[in-house]
């Protein structure tokens, strides 16, 4: 099973990839909006390469609307890896 | 003379494209609907050819009833739709070749359940789950609930994302290979073979026929004319042979270029094409690199390849569409499936279709090779229906032939219903990352006519909203 270090390098390296992020922002308190500039448009794409990233669907749980953080993202994926065990 | 100024511009006039400019004229908006072929609609419009009229895009849906989810949205624009009811014992018939029986589809919950466990008794669990499965997915669905009568604004807001796919609910519900073949048999009409489509998808294109299904009077014609008819009294400025080859962003306004080189300014512009046609229009600053990779990657539905014709000796064939099943098509994903549709004009259209790969690259071909290919495909389709059916064979005149390559040049795309939506990709969202630059269409909730007048619907409601924001 994944830790959660792995899960915040897994979720780190996807975003920067995608979104072009640079490595210091990623702080975990870190708001998608406000301080990533990212937008709804690209919250779709953010849940694409997750759940190619970790192979889990996202999509199907609604609590996904509540993640403002990037803390929030770790947290979340953190659950979702233990409950698929 | 000076460029001339609109609210919105609406780029194409397929479903979409109609209903978005028809919603916008709605809010007082000056409108200017811009189409590239010599006239609206064209794949809904069909063709006359050898004295029958030819259909290319519409035959029958569900839910068109005056309290059903299409009645009420051709209500809210003001359409008044000939809508009739096929017949309810039989809308399409399905030969199972590997048994030798004919299922005649009807509609109706316990008709199908009854029809159903009739021909496939030992499956008659799975039958009672597969249906319970698939009406719990309607009823979740606000706009296929069948037994809602009215609609707020936030449930167009409503996302289906269960990546369940067809073939594994099929599986697990049934043994037989039959039945898995005769329900998904109905993917072929919105183009996703059903081990790459959602079950949720699936129930929004075929599930929506349990209940009622509808054919419209006088065709995809009848219900363009019907629109043109609304769209001439909205006060919308309509423009054909109009092809846009650039959208530029100016300060807060969009600059269109047409291929005649001439332009326009407007607020909105809304662009109803296929995806991937508007991103070879589209301001560079409409989508991150990404995620114009994302679209660009995105599957094409399969195309069809048509030959169609007419009735001889006043022979009339009361369904519409008859499809030849064996015994692995299911297995086969329905690959290269094909039917016969009969329209319900007089005297009567026939259609053999057979579903074919779309890639531009099969069809994009040197002449000699494309006629080659036509004549091939042609006589692979004629000769399965003679083997199949000789009877109904010599009754059907054939008059032309109609290939994904026949299509493109009318639409501008290959694929039947366009980008393919699976149970792996995420849709196309309605906004763009420039500020009233707008997407409709199949891609972005559904295809076929629902799916896309509800995504010019959810656009108007995301306008709605960000209205309200602004006032509060």
């Amino acid at each position: 099973m994944m830790t959660r270090e792995e899960i915040i390098k897994t979720v780190n390296d996807a975003l920067m990839k995608e979104f072009e992020l640079k490595p210091e922002s990623m702080k975990p308190e870190a708001n998608f909006f406000a301080d990533l500039g990212l937008d709804s448009l690209d919250a779709v794409d953010m849940v694409v390469v997750l759940e190619q990233a970790f192979k889990v669907k996202l999509r199907k749980n609604y609590e996904v609307g509540k993640i403002m953080t990037l803390n929030d993202l770790y947290n979340y994926i953190e659950n979702l890896v233990k409950e698929n065990v | 003379m000076a460029i001339q100024n609109y609210d919105v511009a609406v780029i194409g006039s397929g479903i979409s494209g109609m209903t978005a400019a028809l919603l916008f004229a709605k809010k007082g908006k000056k409108v200017a609907l811009f189409e590239q072929a010599p006239h609206l609609a064209p794949l809904f419009s069909g063709f006359d050819r050898g004295g029958v009229h030819i259909e290319s895009g519409f035959h029958y849906s569900g839910v068109l009833g005056k309290d059903e989810i299409g009645g009420l949205l051709f209500k809210e624009l003001g359409l008044n739709m000939p809508v009739e009811l096929c017949s309810k014992d039989g809308y399409d018939d399905a030969y199972l070749l590997k048994s030798g029986r004919l299922f005649k589809f009807p509609f109706g919950r316990q008709l199908f359940e009854q029809k159903l466990i009739e021909f496939f008794p030992n499956e008659k669990d799975g039958i009672k789950k597969y249906l319970d499965l698939a009406y719990s997915q309607l009823e979740k669905i606000p706009f296929l609930n069948f037994h809602k009568r009215e609609y707020k604004s936030e449930e167009f807001f409503y996302f289906a994302d269960d990546k369940t796919t067809l073939s594994e609910v099929l599986n697990d519900c049934f043994k037989d290979e039959e039945i898995k073949s005769l329900l998904s048999f109905s993917s072929v009409l919105y183009g996703v073979p059903p081990s790459k489509v959602a079950f949720v998808l699936h129930c929004c294109c075929s599930g929506i026929m349990f209940e009622t299904v509808w054919k419209i009077k006088g065709g995809g014609a009848a219900l363009v004319k019907e629109f043109k008819r609304v769209i001439e009294n909205s006060g919308i400025a309509v423009f054909c042979n109009k092809k846009v080859v650039k959208i530029e962003v100016e300060k807060d306004k969009k600059k269109l270029t047409f291929a005649d080189s001439s332009q326009i300014l407007c607020d909105i512009c809304v662009s109803s094409i296929h995806p991937k046609e508007f991103l070879k229009i589209a301001p560079p600053e409409t989508y991150r690199a990404k995620n114009v990779e994302r679209i660009q990657s995105l599957p094409e539905t399969d195309g069809f390849f048509v030959l169609y014709g007419k009735v001889k000796d006043g022979f009339r064939v009361d369904t519409n569409n008859v499809g030849f099943l064996t015994g692995d098509s299911f297995q086969k994903d329905h690959k290269n499936a094909y039917y016969i549709n009969f329209s319900n004009s007089n005297p009567q259209a026939v259609c053999a279709v057979m579903a074919v790969d779309s890639d531009e690259k099969l069809w994009d071909i040197p002449q000699n090779e494309y006629e080659q290919k036509k004549k091939e495909i042609s006589q692979n389709i004629k000769d399965e229906i003679k083997n199949r059916k000789p009877e109904l064979f010599d009754k059907i005149e054939f008059l032309g032939i109609a290939t994904p390559k026949t299509q493109k040049r009318f639409v501008n795309y290959y694929g039947s219903y366009g980008i393919m939506h699976t149970a792996e990709s995420a849709n196309i969202l309605p906004i763009t990352k420039v500020g009233g630059l707008f997407v409709v269409g199949q891609a972005t909730i559904a295809p076929g006519l629902i799916g896309a007048m509800i995504s010019s619907f959810l656009l108007d409601k995301i306008i709605d909203r960000s209205l309200e924001n602004k006032n509060v």
